[in-house]
């Protein structure tokens, strides 16, 4: 039985959004057997979905239902990573469709967590999830020094850069990096994170913006 | 840095194998459905951490004649520790101190790196979580280990209490660890303070015949977003 396109999106979304990536995939429970990500997404190509409409009506919405309960502290990180997962198989189908020309990143966002910070669960989910929302991140790591920031805004002018750090010590060297970077570009927007870093911390060194999780992150830029 | 004789011991790692329950409550899960995956993938987990660790940590104590202590700080010898008064109020009964550092060691970073960088983030993520709750039940053991050495004698300890937390500057890292060896049980120091391998705890623990254990203290304290908050 042929499914309707808009059906299918609607099917997409909830493989992703419970981290359903294919068919073998034996969870959640109640959708063992069922296609996952991965077929769906081939399926709504078939269907004669153009890839855009498949990453912005199909995937990004499962990413969003999932963001919207981990907001509501209904869902945790390995939810998040979970269907991050999901999102990639789908992804999978669709990057070499997009590389050839068909899909406009939502940005580039360069991301690291600062020098003499080793900390990378949370940068590593900020990046997942960016990625998953349609931005190519360029991710340099962690203890990265303020030259590195730059030398990779230099490469991507018009990036955003959000920076992580963890401790109290090593988030002092975002206001010196903001520096660097501004010098280079006056107007390029930092973002900052990271268990040390505030609202306030934030405003006092100049940052865009400071964000608790990276779905909010994320929906900022919406 | 004049040392006292110190402790240094290691801790049998399996007999100090967090709850799973603990586990996932330290991501969040108490009254929500938790995922399948996650489900299936926490034994396996806590079981191949086993393989990766080697537990080691050490105290050393301070008599009275060593301190002072005033209503926001600790001068240990010629050295000012500002905990602050959370910490200051927790540790005024008490007329010792113990400095302790405890680390899982570097096997269990070197592990955790690998399955960063294996395309699936979700395993590295839960050995982090692991990592996290065994590193403090390592340090709850050396605090027992502490005070069954202390009981011939009457004295009772406190609670720990780590820079970084309740108001003591992580800062203040480097003047704790002074006062041990250098690379103590394993455990650098980066400029930034940052404890390698980063599966360790340090602090301090309140020592005297007059000394209270509390069960929970964060309601004394503002620090809402802390982790250790639950």
């Amino acid at each position: 039985m042929k499914l309707d396109p808009q059906e299918i999106l609607k099917q997409l979304a909830r493989t992703v959004e419970f981290g359903k990536i294919n068919v073998q995939t034996p969870y959640p429970p109640e959708m063992k057997g069922q296609e996952g990500a991965a077929e769906l997404t081939l399926k709504a190509l078939e269907s004669g979905l153009n890839p855009e409409a498949v990453l912005q009506r199909g995937l990004m919405p499962g990413m969003q239902a999932v963001g919207d309960k981990f907001s509501r502290g209904e869902a945790f990180i390995p939810n998040m990573l979970i269907a991050a997962k999901a999102m990639n198989a789908a992804m999978e189908h669709l990057r070499p469709l997009f590389e050839g020309g068909d899909m406009t990143y939502r940005g580039t966002l360069i991301l690291g967590t600062v020098q003499g910070d080793m900390h990378d669960i949370g940068k590593n989910l900020v990046k997942m999830v960016m990625q998953g929302d349609g931005w190519k991140v360029l991710d340099l790591g962690v203890n990265v020094k303020g030259e590195t920031f730059l030398q990779a805004l230099k490469e991507h002018p018009d990036a955003v850069v959000g920076m992580s750090a963890l401790l109290t010590t090593t988030m002092l060297f975002m206001e010196e990096n903001i520096r660097i970077l501004r010098n280079f570009r006056p107007d390029v927007r930092v973002f900052i994170g990271g268990a040390a870093v505030s609202s306030e911390f934030a405003e006092s060194i100049h940052a865009d913006g400071c964000f608790r999780d990276p779905h909010s992150f994320a929906r900022s830029f919406h | 840095m004049t040392q006292n004789s110190f402790k240094d011991i290691s801790l049998n790692a399996e007999a100090l194998t967090p709850q799973p329950e603990a586990v996932l409550r330290a991501m969040g899960y108490r009254d929500t459905d938790i995922p399948g995956q996650l489900q299936d993938l926490l034994q396996p987990i806590l079981t191949e951490a086993l393989s990766h660790l080697r537990i080691r940590c050490a105290w050393q104590l301070f008599e009275p004649d060593e301190l002072l202590f005033s209503r926001k700080m600790l001068r240990l010898r010629e050295q000012d520790f500002h905990i602050q008064s959370i910490i200051a109020s927790q540790i005024r009964s008490c007329d010792r101190i113990a400095l302790f550092v405890c680390t899982l060691g570097p096997d269990f970073d070197d592990w955790i790196r690998s399955l960063n960088d294996a395309s699936d983030t979700l395993p590295a993520y839960v050995a982090d979580t692991v990592g996290s709750e065994w590193v403090e039940n390592a340090a709850d053991q050396l605090c027992a280990e502490l005070q069954t050495s202390l009981n011939a004698s009457g004295l009772k300890i406190t609670n720990r209490f780590s820079p970084g937390y309740c108001g003591w500057s992580v800062k203040e890292q480097h003047a704790l660890f002074s006062f041990f060896p250098p690379k103590i049980c394993g455990i650098t120091l980066t400029e930034s303070a940052l404890m390698q391998p980063l599966k360790s705890v340090s602090g301090l623990i309140g020592v005297g015949p007059e000394a209270v254990k509390k069960d929970y203290f964060c309601s004394i304290c503002d620090a809402e977003d802390c982790y250790k908050r639950r």
